[in-house]
């Protein structure tokens, strides 16, 4: 048995279990004994997973096999129960794997937990949840971000070394910022969305969460690919993307967008960025400003395109075929009242939302003009990635704010996610870093975006830099 | 045809009443509405979706409405009339497959799932009177 399993990175954990060093059963037990251990201060799953899931058989070879994934709880898993964090899916159990499920089971990953989660993925704190709020991993009087706060916890607390998470307008890269781990967004189409439960269908991205930028590349090599099963992933060929882990980033040209670096940014997290940029400069790569000049309007485009996908995607939700049912005498007061009881407040607030500027008379003043708008957004990053291959900036505005801080003000949490929506706009490939801390000791990221489908640019300038750096070995000092 | 009807209302009182709002990228945004027409919007919208909402929530949803959609509102500051919609960011067109009949075989686990069943037919409330 090998002591600390959770310092170690998901690769050297598969190469101890391959050499013999620890079993997989062992691992399995000693990453469920720090769940259980985690989800009674933090909050961390809707659920624990028994061991049965773990590796097959015909997996024995595999660089993963053998290590604990944890899953966001919109993500299906066979005979597991999903529900989004929601009253309204309580009792929904899956026919059937998504993709990124099958693919790592074959590749011998097993399940640890199903993660917590903003409900629908509805949020950047984890605190709209109907199993109530995750709390930070290093001061749990704060938010974990979300929405997919439970997986950046679990792998912040070492409950896994992996986990997956989805991203619509910076939910995997935020909570990754607040808890100082790695996430990344992969290129829109990169990874099969089929299995995955829609929120923003032209948004969502399923990606990885890891300590180390070497684990982030392997769980990304394994998730992603072209599926039949869903017709808006790129038949586009998936690389090996460990190749592109080397420690040189000479001649690497890297834009500072200026509009992200005005008011509203935290003077603390400023400077770990600056002492970043100050790092890539010494490696030998080539920094300037750059300008996305729509950047402004990135959260209110986010706010249309995303709740009119929103509110057509939970029209599914409605009593009839699965999910909680508020019996009534006929159909429609049957819908009504099911989804009145089963969504929360702010599922209710974007549905509706949605349902606004999709319907008739307003369509065009606020859906249409939303995309057209993010042509524009979209037309800023093609511009400035001619002449760059890595856009930085923080990833977040500020570090992890306080638990209710924001939960009652819907628009100032919307703007929390002003960093990371325009990716999910432009459909570009990004990744949070931990680049330090602040006075009050909670993680800072660092964000890159790069060209669609070059995730390997953004892997090779991640492994630089944390080869210098430590940021993403530290634990919480309240760790069990 | 409701919601409509009230927007041309809106728009003929003008400006009624202006939310600020602190966005690190963007001033101060200008609402449109007043706020009971908010409240007589988020009653409709929530029939539309087919919600069902109690007094408190849509008095809770109509002053955050107005804030939202008064931010969202700032889109109208740019001149989109020669830019075409997104509506997918990557290059696809007409994805296509063979239509090939394939056997379900979990079809007996989807049926476990309905709220309400007789043998393996979902049961709903009477739609034809």
């Amino acid at each position: 048995m090998i002591p600390d399993l959770h310092t170690l990175k998901a690769l050297d954990i598969a190469e101890g279990i391959r050499g013999g060093k620890v079993t997989s059963a062992e691992v399995f037990s000693y990453f469920n004994r720090r769940s259980q251990s985690a989800q009674s201060r933090h909050n961390v799953f809707v659920a624990l997973c028994p061991q049965a899931a773990t590796a097959q058989a015909s997996s024995a070879g595999n660089a993963l096999t053998g290590v604990p994934i944890a899953i966001k709880d919109n993500i299906c898993i066979e005979g597991q129960e999903i529900t989004c964090g929601s009253r309204i899916l309580k009792g929904y159990i899956p026919a059937y794997d998504a993709t990124v499920i099958r693919k790592l089971k074959e590749h011998g990953l097993s399940f640890i937990g199903i993660t917590n989660m903003d409900e629908f993925a509805f949020g950047s704190s984890t605190e709209t949840s109907c199993y109530g709020p995750t709390l930070n991993p290093w001061d749990r009087s704060r938010v974990p971000g979300g929405s997919s706060g439970g997986s950046a916890a679990a792998v912040a607390l070492g409950c896994a070394p992996v986990a997956l998470g989805s991203d619509t307008g910076g939910s995997i890269r935020q909570p990754a910022s607040f808890c100082g781990v790695v996430g990344m967004k992969p290129t829109y189409g990169r990874v099969s969305r089929y299995g995955l439960v829609a929120f923003g269908s032209s948004l969502d991205q399923i990606g990885p969460f890891s300590r180390s930028i070497e684990d982030c590349a392997s769980v990304l090599t394994v998730i992603s690919g072209h599926d039949p099963l869903d017709s808006t992933s790129a038949p586009e060929p998936v690389p090996d993307f460990s190749a592109f882990l080397r420690d040189d980033i000479r001649g690497i040209r890297v834009g500072l967008p200026k509009e992200y670096f005005m008011e509203g940014l935290h003077p603390q997290v400023n400077r770990r960025i600056q002492d970043v940029i100050t790092f890539l400069r010494d490696k030998g790569a080539v920094v300037r400003e750059v300008s996305l000049p729509h950047t402004p309007y990135a959260v209110a485009v986010y706010y249309i395109i995303g709740t009119a996908e929103a509110s057509s995607n939970l029209a599914r939700f409605e009593g009839v075929k699965y999910g909680a049912r508020v019996r009534a005498d006929n159909l429609i007061e049957q819908y009504k009242k099911t989804r009145g009881a089963g969504f929360g407040k702010e599922a209710k607030r974007r549905i509706l939302l949605g349902t606004y500027s999709l319907s008739s008379g307003y369509y065009d003043a606020y859906y249409l003009k939303g995309l057209k708008v993010r042509t524009l957004i979209k037309k800023d990053f093609d511009e400035v990635f001619k002449n760059t291959d890595v856009i930085l900036t923080p990833t977040a505005p500020t570090p992890a704010f306080r638990v209710k801080e924001k939960v009652d003000d819907p628009l100032s949490m919307y703007l929390s996610d002003i960093y990371t929506i325009s990716a999910n706009l432009a459909g570009l490939p990004a990744v949070s870093l931990p680049c330090g801390f602040s006075e009050e000791q909670m993680p800072i990221g660092v964000q890159f975006m790069g060209k669609q489908f070059d995730e390997g640019t953004l892997l090779r300038v991640g492994y630089a830099y944390q080869k210098a750096t430590d940021w993403h070995t530290r634990f919480p000092a309240e760790i069990v | 045809m409701r919601a409509r009807n009230l927007e041309h209302r809106a728009r003929r009182l003008g400006p009624v009443s202006q939310v600020t709002t602190s966005c690190p990228l963007y001033g101060s945004v200008v609402s449109l509405y007043a706020m009971k027409d908010y409240r007589e919007i988020v009653h409709y919208v929530a029939h539309l979706a087919r919600i069902e909402l109690s007094a408190e929530e849509e008095a809770l949803f109509a002053p955050q409405f107005q804030k939202i959609i008064g931010y969202i509102d700032t889109l109208n500051t740019l001149d989109t009339a020669d830019i075409e919609p997104t509506f997918n960011v990557i290059a696809l067109k007409n994805v296509l497959r063979e239509d090939v009949p394939h056997k379900n075989e979990a079809y007996q686990k989807i049926i476990s799932n309905f709220p309400q069943k007789e043998g393996n037919y979902c049961v709903i409330p009477k739609v034809i009177e």
